[in-house]
């Protein structure tokens, strides 16, 4: 009697247990919520917004090799050891399956899944907060990031408008091809294909415009968020990309007269190398003790006892250093290694924290601005905007400067050679303004142009792979 | 002690003496197999309490009344023997308790007489582990013993994790691995802790505390476990003491270790010296166009042969140290390694309490410089009878493991570390002496472009450039089982289960040291609890009707929750190497994270049995699991299987050299649960601090369709044992498992991931399984037992996604292809060294050959999983000798040898990394049939100097792929038990003096190979297997 006494308090449990099984078994990440659950409040929405500098705070976007390809890319530097972490992409040694061309496309599309969940998930901010004047910069902010992720995606792996007319990758209809554009959320069995560059370059434009109308602060994050006007400088120089040289100028005008931070004078550039976010900055990726591109960090690139992947060349030291009253000369300074021997390198990426390995990345500064007004003016014509906008500059970088009184479209490439040695534009200057040149990593036998084809990175074959062919490859590549 | 037995043996010998009258009887008892008197064996006559005892010599003297009838013998631990009195003299020869006892097996949820077992299941008792001495786990002591199973280690230094798979690969992403079982209860298993490095759980076990080990291979002996047994069960089961006298037993080992093969032997100083020369002559001639067939050199060799020479003599200089000496590194770095064991236990136990307590201390010293593992464990088995119908007991254990050493290479695509063991060896260049005159570390010892310390500094783990990992881990483990017998028939078990695991681990480098530098000292500390607690609830019935139905069924419920802490930080700026606390560092980085994992199961079993001649299961589990989207999460595993037991029918009445024939079949269903303990949800990660204030971001896309892996089991055996002397054991498995985890790729434009997790393919294993064992001598002092099993297996990827190979690996080396073995090695194929021209070379698709690996065709090139593995064992005794010895071998399967890939450089890593030895075969002069391409030197930029167009002869292709072909020498045991007669008047019950011998010899198709690699065939970085000599002693008292 007594047993059978126990056996049903027992039952009992265990029928109990039973009943609340299906809740006992739902269990969710302890660092993570449930899509639905991501947004409830303007500061949430704030903080998934700002999630997306974080994917861009990577080892192959901006803090890390994205960071510094046009310049090891370009005619001026090269790589000194053979760790090959990052030598490959300057010897434009890449291929549909090597890893840069994988990670490239990977970071800057998982960005843009990050952007386009995020307009998405901008419908679940309370009504009341959208009313606020944050909820209309954040947006502003959404748009004007995927304009530049598409951006960077297209001058990687299509061919510059420049080219367009020249190009021989083209799609079925005829139209040179752009890149896919994610334009919005898809499915996972959606199959995209490549927007035309023009379609492409349609769409960025028309993300900074509406970027640009959602934007009310100058400056946000600290430098480290895309504000108006560095929106609008972006804008410019997409258009300055696209040779709609009157509007760059008026926009970099614009940016210019409105902005709230100043070039930094002749006395204080070189510091400001080492301090927050760069001389002049209107958006950075800032990276931080925590999350930065380690090892294949801009800096670990770019300093001795590294892997010493992108140096300047001794023509490039030669050029950067032949004016003394150019205070731009010591961002390239010599010191000893470990081994005791003298080495040359760039010091744009000091560190902070005392850790070479943690540097804000500058997406744009003021002084960009300047050089696309002066080039835009110097292609429309317009000598007296030209040599404002380049004496402007250059009065902010000589110490004694005397004006100059001409200005060609060189001596505005040189001088972006000399304002932005070892950051991500020379290849860039030098493709879109159609010149061909020698590429120390890839060696003197070859000139690389944009006709040769392997300016641009291969589509990675997983990409095509996972559409069933319908983002075609780049025609040096497709064989 | 002794004084004990013998004033037990006076008093009863007192008492007997007053029953004295009518007959006596004499006689002397001894042990069978031995010999050996049995004194204090008792002697009493049926139906009473009169009797008597043997004296010291094995012989006694009873008087018994003239009516009686029987003489019963008994002693603790033997069979109990009855006699009829039918003369004067009574001599018997007493046997173990064991053999008379029919077998019974631990199965899923219970215990089945071997006899009446339909499924498929191999026992390995604690006799056979032991032979294994110095095995820090457990599971690398299974090796060879079971047919079906492979395992492997992936790593020789002591306390890193083994793997186990039963009966092939049954899965691409998820688990290979069995489930581990201990008591009852389902127990964590598997790699946790320090990301960087390898330490096993199942270290945390004593082998010593487990009495047998169960593996359960088809559907009808694991179903019942469900959606965690598609890669078999593995059944531990701890030792418990028995009725009678407290047994005290202690155990001593000492033993060595060395290299089990001739692994990593580098060039030496000469080697080094001539290859050098011969990498810069060629770096020379290749500069003249020699190589290069649209340069107007090509060929013209002989006519730059003195330049090449003259150049290659200037510039060796920088690489030669000492020109004439040789040092071999690997002596320092993969010196000699010692072990300890001590294992103290008593058992015991009255009619209603047993129990047993053990202690052990483990402490092994790996080859690798710096490298040791130390275990501290001790358990308490208790079980009580209260009453005639209620019992409980307890199983206890906890264990504290400390590993220490460095990180090691397991994971693929992290290339070699420079600082690790290997890597250092590799840079050290054989020219240079190890030591200075003065007794000093040689500080420039490396190869000239090499980044590394010398061994002794990198390694040793003291002194101010140390660089030390240390892994501690706490374990308690524990079951308590209360049992209930309602009525006769009708039983109930209710069991709980607690397992908790506390893993620290403390990485520093110290501000001096080469790593360190970069961060003026770093400090890493990862923390990880690991908690889980099960609970089941088991009613069993068991009945016999008409005396030839026998009933057995089992019904109810299990409910698991396992909860995983992690928490880790890492400090920068450590101000010297002397104190390694976080204290003293700048914080850089703290994480913690929570993960849940919950499962709840319903199962049931029901076999039936017609008078022992005809047996039929069947079993039924129903998993809901927290791992999967709610409206997927339940599903059900069943099994249904049968057995003719032959032997028992009428018409074989006759054969009595048949003693049992058997034929079983079984058929059923288990599963596999995803890895991620979250795959199915789509969520967003809320860490990643960046410009001063939180960001989220996408996490993980989700499917809401995932579910897990199903495989079906068809098992098919035949077990026939004979003329009571031999044995054999014949079965064929199917194990079909579809709806596999597979990451579908997905592009990353349309959401910003490239792949999801879903269930799609389907592989195939089947094998047959052979089994023999033999008793060839049993005959006086000799006795002489011989084993042999045999697996032939195939692991075959049957369907995929769209018929799509699946490409996987570092640089794309496996291939996952329909029709293919798992695990394939798919490469650019090796076409050998041009015996004119000195160049490696591939096969192109059209079948010629180039020099260019980029213009090669990748074929399947090989597989990891063998054709054919099994052992053969042998046991030998004579008197007190005891020879034991098993050979395991293995045929059919290939590796790739990663850090061959590093070592047959030809000259691309010159100045950086030494070649091993076997790289000194390389082409000299037109026709030679070289192993190895000319080395040439300076073709760092792609070496496309060489030949004009892209040739990097060490890039991944077949030359990496070899034999793991093998038989080796496993173990061999020589033991000297002393005479029982000696020992008793010492108050023994044993002493034994043995030796153990691990991986003596060994027999590899290749040269210079480890041939025992992870299962997935890829040859790590990491410290290869050990050869071992242990010396040890048994005491039981």
């Amino acid at each position: 009697m007594y047993k059978i006494k126990l056996y049903t308090i027992l039952l009992t449990i265990a029928f109990a247990f039973s009943s609340c099984m299906e809740s006992f078994l739902n269990e969710d990440p302890s660092t993570g919520l449930p899509d639905d659950e991501v947004v409830e409040s303007l500061t949430d929405f704030d903080y998934v917004v700002n999630g997306i500098y974080h994917l861009m705070n990577h080892r192959f976007y901006y803090t890390g090799d994205f960071g510094v390809t046009g310049a090891l890319r370009g005619d001026g530097y090269k790589s000194l050891k053979s760790f090959n972490q990052f030598s490959p992409v300057g010897r434009y040694d890449t291929n549909p399956v090597s890893h840069f061309t994988i990670g490239y496309w990977e970071q800057m599309y998982k960005a843009l899944g990050a952007v386009n969940r995020a307009i998405e998930l901008k419908e679940n901010v309370p009504a009341d907060e959208q009313e606020d004047p944050k909820y209309d910069q954040l947006v502003g902010e959404l748009y004007a990031l995927r304009a530049t992720i598409h951006f960077d995606v297209a001058r990687t792996f299509a061919d510059l408008p420049t080219y367009a007319t020249q190009s021989s990758n083209k799609d079925a209809n005829g139209n040179v091809m752009g890149i896919p554009l994610a334009d919005k959320l898809y499915g996972t069995d959606h199959l995209p294909t490549r927007a035309s560059l023009e379609e492409t370059y349609d769409f960025i434009v028309a993300d900074y415009d509406t970027a640009i109308t959602f934007l009310n602060e100058d400056i946000t994050r600290g430098g480290g968020g895309v504000g108006v006007s560095a929106a609008k400088g972006l804008k410019a120089r997409v258009l300055l990309y696209l040779e709609r040289d009157q509007e760059a100028l008026d926009l970099a005008k614009e940016v210019i007269e409105g902005s709230s931070i100043p070039l930094v004078d002749a006395s204080n550039y070189v510091d400001a190398w080492t301090k927050e976010n760069g001389p002049g900055n209107l958006f950075a990726i800032i990276a931080n003790a925590r999350y930065n591109a380690s090892l294949n960090s801009v800096g670990y690139y770019t300093q001795p006892d590294s892997y010493e992947e992108v140096f300047p060349t001794d023509e490039e030291i030669a050029f950067i250093q032949s004016d003394d009253n150019d205070v731009r000369k010591d961002v390239i300074i010599t010191s000893l290694n470990e081994g005791g021997e003298e080495m040359t390198h760039l010091n744009k990426f000091t560190g902070r924290d005392n850790q070479v390995t943690i540097n804000p990345v500058q997406v744009i500064r003021i002084a960009e601005l300047y050089l696309i007004a002066a080039e835009a003016a110097v292609k429309e014509g317009n000598s007296n905007d030209a040599l404002k906008y380049y004496n402007d500059l250059r009065r902010n970088r000589f110490t004694n400067y005397t004006d100059a009184t001409e200005v060609t479209l060189d001596d505005i490439l040189d001088e972006r050679r000399r304002e932005f040695t070892g950051e991500n534009h020379r290849s860039y200057d030098l493709l879109r303004n159609n010149k061909s040149f020698i590429v120390p990593n890839v060696g003197d036998s070859e000139e690389i142009s944009q006709a040769s084809g392997k300016n641009l990175f291969a589509i990675p074959q997983r990409e095509i792979d996972a559409s069933k062919g319908s983002i075609q490859q780049n025609s040096y590549y497709a064989n | 002690m002794r004084k004990l037995k013998t004033l037990l043996f006076l008093l009863v010998m007192a008492t007997s003496v007053a029953f004295a009258q009518d007959k006596n009887i004499t006689g002397h008892i001894s042990e069978s197999g031995t010999d050996e008197p049995l004194p204090g064996v008792s002697i009493v006559i049926k139906g009473t309490t009169v009797g008597t005892v043997t004296d010291l010599d094995g012989n006694y003297n009873l008087t018994v009344p003239a009516d009686a009838e029987t003489l019963v013998f008994s002693f603790i631990g033997m069979e109990t023997i009855e006699r009829a009195i039918t003369s004067d003299v009574i001599n018997v020869l007493m046997g173990d308790d064991a053999v008379a006892v029919e077998e019974v097996m631990v199965v899923a949820y219970g215990v089945a007489k071997k006899e009446s077992f339909t499924g498929s299941a191999t026992s390995i008792n604690n006799e056979k582990l032991k032979s294994n001495s110095s095995v820090e786990s457990v599971d690398k002591a299974l090796a060879g013993k079971v047919s079906g199973v492979r395992i492997s280690s992936t790593n020789g230094d002591p306390g890193s994790a083994g793997e186990v798979q039963i009966r092939g690969v049954g899965s691409m992403n998820a688990s290979t691995q069995p489930l581990y079982v201990i008591d009852g209860v389902p127990m964590e298993t598997g790699d946790f802790g320090h990301a960087e490095r390898s330490s096993n759980l199942l270290a945390t076990m004593n082998p010593d505390d487990i009495e047998t080990m169960t593996v359960l291979k088809d559907a009808a002996a694991a179903s019942l476990y469900g959606s965690r047994a598609a890669n078999g069960v593995i059944i531990i089961t701890t030792k418990k003491g028995k009725e009678g006298k407290t047994q005290f037993n202690f155990k001593a080992e000492h033993g060595i270790s060395e290299l089990a093969t001739n692994s990593f032997e580098m060039m030496s100083g000469s080697q080094y010296e001539q290859w050098v020369h011969d990498g810069f002559a060629n770096e020379y001639l290749a500069k003249q166009g020699v190589f290069n067939p649209s340069s107007p050199n090509y060929g013209n060799r002989d006519a730059h042969m003195n330049e090449a020479n003259a150049y290659a003599n200037g510039a060796s200089g920088a690489y030669i140290n000492t020109p004439g000496h040789s040092t071999d590194y690997r002596d320092i770095v993969y010196g000699n390694g010692s072990s300890m064991d001590y294992q103290f236990s008593a058992s015991g136990g009255n009619e209603k309490t047993n129990f047993y307590a053990g202690a052990g201390y483990n402490k092994v010293n790996g080859m690798v410089l710096g490298t040791d593992f130390e275990r501290i464990s001790g358990r308490v088995n208790l079980n009580h009878k209260a009453n005639n119908w209620f019992s409980f007991g307890v199983n206890q254990s906890v264990s504290n493991t400390t590993q220490n050493g460095k990180r090691d290479q397991s994971a693929q695509e992290q290339g070699i570390g420079t600082t690790s063991p290997l890597g250092i060896l590799f840079q050290m260049n054989p020219t240079a002496p190890a030591y200075l005159a003065d007794g000093s570390y040689n500080p420039d010892a490396t190869n000239p472009y090499s980044r590394a310390p010398h061994p002794e500094v990198g390694l040793g783990g003291t002194g101010r450039e140390r660089e030390t990992l240390t892994t501690t881990t706490f374990r308690y483990l524990a079951t308590t089982y209360a049992q209930a017998d309602i009525t006769d028939d009708l039983m109930f078990k209710t069991t709980v289960g607690v397992d908790h695991s506390n893993i620290d681990s403390k990485e520093f480098w110290s501000p001096y040291s080469l790593n360190g530098m970069n961060y003026n000292g770093y400090l890493n500390m990862q923390g990880y609890n690991n908690t889980s607690i099960t609970n089941s609830n088991i009613l069993s019935y068991t009945k016999t009707l008409n005396e030839k139905h026998n009933i057995n069924a089992i019904g109810g419920m299990e409910v698991q929750a396992q909860t995983y802490q992690f928490k880790g930080m890492t400090m920068q700026n450590m101000p010297t190497d002397k104190l390694d606390e976080a204290s003293l560092g700048t914080p850089t980085k703290s994480d913690s994270q929570t993960d849940v994992a919950k499962l709840v199961s319903y199962l049931s079993s029901f076999n039936y049995n017609y008078d022992n001649r005809y047996y039929a299961s069947a079993s039924l589990r129903a998993d809901g699991s927290s791992r999967l989207a709610s409206d997927n999460r339940w599903g059900q595993f069943w099994s249904v299987s049968g057995s003719w037991r032959i032997s028992q029918e009428n018409f074989m009445a006759d054969a009595t050299w048949v003693d049992d024939l058997k034929v079983r079949s079984s058929y059923g269903t288990n599963g596999t649960l995803p890895p991620g303990y979250y795959d199915y949800m789509s969520y967003y990660f809320l860490t990643g601090s960046i410009n001063g204030g939180p960001g989220y971001f996408p996490g993980n896309l989700g499917n809401d369709e995932l579910t897990w892996e199903k495989s079906k089991n068809f098992n098919v055996g035949v077990d026939f044992s004979f003329l009571s002397r031999f044995n054999a054991t014949v079965e064929y498995y199917n194990k079909y498992t579809d709806d596999l985890i597979i990451e579908f790729p997905t592009s990353w434009v349309n959401n910003g991931f490239g792949s999801y997790v879903g269930n799609a393919g389907s592989i195939i294993n089947s094998g047959v399984e052979f089994q023999f064992n033999a008793n060839i001598i049993d005959k006086g002092d000799w006795r002489w037992d011989v084993g042999f099993n045999v697996t032939k297996q195939k692991a075959i990827v049957d369907q995929l996604p769209n018929n799509e190979d699946i490409v996987t690996g570092d640089g794309g080396m496996y291939i996952y292809r329909e029709g293919e073995s798992m695990y394939s090695f798919y490469l650019p194929e090796w076409a050998g060294v041009d015996s004119q021209t000195g160049l490696g070379t591939w096969y192109k698709e059209d079948g010629s050959t180039t020099t260019n690996i980029n213009e090669a065709e990748r074929r399947v090139v090989g597989k990891a999983v063998p054709d054919f593995m099994g052992s053969v064992n042998t046991g030998l005794k004579f008197k007190n000798w005891e020879l034991s010895a098993l050979v395991t071998y293995s045929f059919g399967g290939e590796m790739f040898n990663y850090p061959g890939y590093f070592s047959h450089h030809d000259g691309l890593r010159a100045g950086n990394f030494t070649p091993e030895s076997t790289a000194s075969d390389y082409w000299q002069q037109p026709g030679d049939d070289a192993k190895n391409p000319i080395p040439v030197f300076g073709g760092m930029l792609g070496g496309t100097d060489v030949t004009g167009s892209y040739y990097r002869s060490d890039q991944f292709s077949s030359r990496h792929i070899l034999s793991t072909d093998h038989i080796r020498l496993k173990e061999l045991r020589i033991g000297y038990t002393l005479p029982k007669q000696m020992l008793t008047k010492a108050g023994f019950s044993d002493v034994t003096v043995y030796f153990v011998g691990g991986n003596l010899l060994t027999w590899t198709k290749e040269d210079n190979i480890e041939p025992e690699v992870p299962l997935n065939g890829y040859r790590t970085a990491d410290t290869p297997a050990a050869r071992t000599y242990t010396l040890g002693v048994n005491l039981s008292f």
